[in-house]
């Protein structure tokens, strides 16, 4: 067995198949409504990640709360090396990871390739998917006797494409929200990453509605549900006083941050501290200069 | 990330391939690969027309042809994917029917034609019952889930099976006589055995039962390890059919006992039903395997199986010779080969690509 294979054969037995079967089961005890299988597999899902996601949002409100010390430090320094040096020192301070952000949506990337094969397979859509099914389920006769399953939740077939356009208009809409709700308030300095933002703010939505077009409708109800769990527990863990519609439907981050009183507290003296060091560093600069120009004359 | 999404995006669903079994009518060989259905001179297997092409109408897409197409005078009744059923004229391929007849879901299994009447199901739930000449619906019947199997018609009663896990007896006007219900859905087309006073249904609860066409009750029933979607056979008294646990079982039409020792272990999953051939039992598995075994013990003839090198998935077809020794075995490989095949040697008599 080479590498491929390998990573093949656990990619199958280690994810594909226990998902598939999870989902069987799902829908078994969901008297057959594979929808509603779906709906328990994200809130499995969502418990199972859970230490990821509260990783991810603590590395957002890390963020927004550094953010006013690195549009100082980016104001302050000039010198790329420098405010690089210097950025990377907030974040060691504050304990903030720019991976922190990242790595949670990567771990889920996997489980979204896994679940679009396990419906595939799951909802038996072709005679060959179901035969090759039938070669996926675990010995278990509760599991084997289950399928086939019923297709069809609410207006759509599950193991098609909705046609429709009301989930791609809901999978667009519910990552717009949860990114605007994930995005630090104030625009970032640097011009180049707050186009990056912006373009990232406009895209990732319509991608996900594009691909909504393309995959099993039962793959774009767990895009939404999962971003509706996800905006609810932002929701929760930032506060109801830091949210507002205003801001989600407003197409670029506010200029005034909306940090709350206790971070905004917090990230005060690490302000003025940067600014003092901003006063100071000239005054610093001319008692060397003075102290330099009288050992000349001696 | 965004960009292998976007890959995958791009590659389609799993596409319905087809795989609908081979047949004879007359003097024309029927067979089907992926979309396609072509006629062939039985004698010869020159081609003579294929469908749709021989239509002439472009707008004609049957996306898969797995249900096997059936000849009933000079019309040749298909079933397709796309949820028509056409009626296409056995000497030309030309349609028939102005209209194919439309249902609401995707055919995938035979039909079963009496002199005036096509029957077949839909995975829309429906049992039809279609005017042989004016393609006009005559009645439907609604069962609780899709048909995926080929009715069988017995004398004036038709049997049809149902994922709904139910073997439905209709008159011929659509009304139901009787049904059995069994534990899971079922795939597979319902075997009658007049003689045996039975019929056959292997179902997703891996359970192959005999059920009683007086009584309407089982008689017996064999528990294999995974579902059997093999149509059963009947020959002399005992019943075969492969299961997708890799295994073939026999039993006794009349006691429901195990004439072998054992089962007989495949290497792959068994789609297809079983052929007899003289005293040949000829299994064919989904890796394209062909296992000649001794009807009466289940015990390997031949050391080795016979590999055809693709896919077997539809039913093989036994063409009887002037002698026994001239019979020939005919099976679709999902690569769109027809492979002839002598059952006695287990020798490949010849091979002919479909398109």
């Amino acid at each position: 067995m080479d590498l491929f294979e390998l990573i093949n054969w656990l990619w199958t037995h280690g994810l594909v198949i226990p998902m598939t079967n999870v989902l069987v089961l799902l829908a078994r005890l969901s008297f057959g409504n594979f929808g509603v299988a779906i709906i328990i597999f994200t809130l499995v899902m969502r418990g199972i990640t859970w230490p990821l996601t509260r990783q991810q949002l603590r590395a957002s409100r890390a963020m927004a709360t550094v953010q006013p010390r690195i549009q100082q430090i980016q104001k302050q320094y000039k010198d790329p090396k420098r405010r690089s040096e210097e950025t990377m020192k907030i974040y060691r301070e504050s304990g903030f990871s720019p991976l922190g952000c990242i790595w949670p949506m990567l771990v889920q990337f996997p489980i979204w390739i896994a679940l679009y094969q396990s419906i595939r397979f799951t909802l038996g859509a072709t005679p060959e998917n179901l035969l090759a099914l039938s070669q996926r389920l675990y010995s278990w006769e509760y599991l084997r006797t289950a399928v086939p399953l019923e297709e069809r939740f609410l207006w759509m077939d599950l193991g098609k494409p909705d046609g429709t356009l009301i989930m791609a208009v809901l999978v667009g809409g519910s990552t717009w929200i949860q990114q605007k709700m994930t995005m630090p308030n104030r625009a970032p300095v640097d011009p180049q990453q707050a186009s990056v933002n912006q373009t990232m703010l406009i895209m990732m939505p319509l991608m996900f509605a594009f691909f909504t077009l393309q995959f099993p409708s039962g793959l774009a109800l767990y895009w939404v549900a999962t971003n509706v769990i996800g905006v609810v527990l932002q929701y929760f863990y930032q506060g109801p006083s830091e949210f507002s519609w205003r801001r989600i439907f407003s197409m670029t981050p506010s200029a005034t941050p909306a940090i709350r009183p206790a971070e905004r507290e917090e990230a005060k003296p690490a302000a003025e501290e940067a600014s003092e060091e901003a006063v100071e560093a000239p005054a610093a600069k001319r008692r060397r200069r003075r102290r330099r120009g009288r050992q000349r004359r001696r | 990330m965004l960009l292998s999404l976007a890959g995958i995006a791009c590659r389609s669903l799993a596409e319905p391939q087809g795989w609908a079994s081979p047949t004879i009518g007359d003097d024309l060989l029927f067979v089907a690969h992926k979309d396609e259905l072509f006629a062939l001179e039985a004698e010869t297997l020159d081609p003579k027309w294929g469908f749709p092409d021989a239509t002439g109408d472009d707008d004609i897409d049957p996306v898969a042809l797995y249900g096997t197409p059936a000849r009933m005078n000079g019309t040749v009744f298909v079933p397709a994917y796309d949820g028509n059923l056409y009626a296409v004229d056995a000497a030309n391929g030309a349609l028939v029917w102005q209209e194919p007849f439309e249902t609401d879901g995707p055919l995938i299994g035979g039909v079963a034609v009496s002199e005036d009447t096509v029957y077949f199901g839909s995975d829309d739930g429906k049992v039809y019952a279609v005017d042989v000449e004016s393609g006009i619906e005559r009645w439907s019947f609604k069962t609780g889930d899709g048909i995926w199997s080929t009715p069988s018609l017995v004398e004036s009663t038709l049997y049809v099976t149902s994922q709904d896990g139910r073997l439905y007896a209709l008159d011929t006007l659509g009304n139901e006589l009787w049904s059995f219900k069994t534990d899971a859905g079922i795939i597979a087309s319902p075997v009658v055995d007049e003689a045996a006073g039975l019929v056959y249904v292997g179902g997703i609860d891996s359970k192959l039962r005999a059920i009683d066409l007086e009584t309407h009750e089982e008689r017996w029933s064999v528990k294999a390890g995974n579902w059997f979607w093999a149509d059963p056979h009947v020959n002399e008294g005992v019943v075969y059919a492969g299961s997708l646990d890799k295994k073939v079982y026999a039993v006794d039409a009349e006691t429901g006992e195990r004439p072998w020792a054992e089962s007989f272990s495949t290497d792959s999953p068994v789609r297809s039903a079983v052929a007899v051939v003289n005293d040949d039992l000829l299994v064919f598995d989904r890796d394209g395997r062909v296992y000649q075994l001794d009807p009466a013990t289940g015990e390997a003839k031949s050391q080795a199986p016979l590999e055809l090198g693709g896919h077997v998935l539809s039913d093989p077809l036994v063409i009887a010779g002037e002698t026994p020794g001239d019979a020939e075995v005919l099976v679709v490989t999902t690569d769109g080969e027809l492979v002839r095949i002598d059952p006695e040697t287990l020798n490949v008599l010849g091979r002919q690509q479909l398109s």
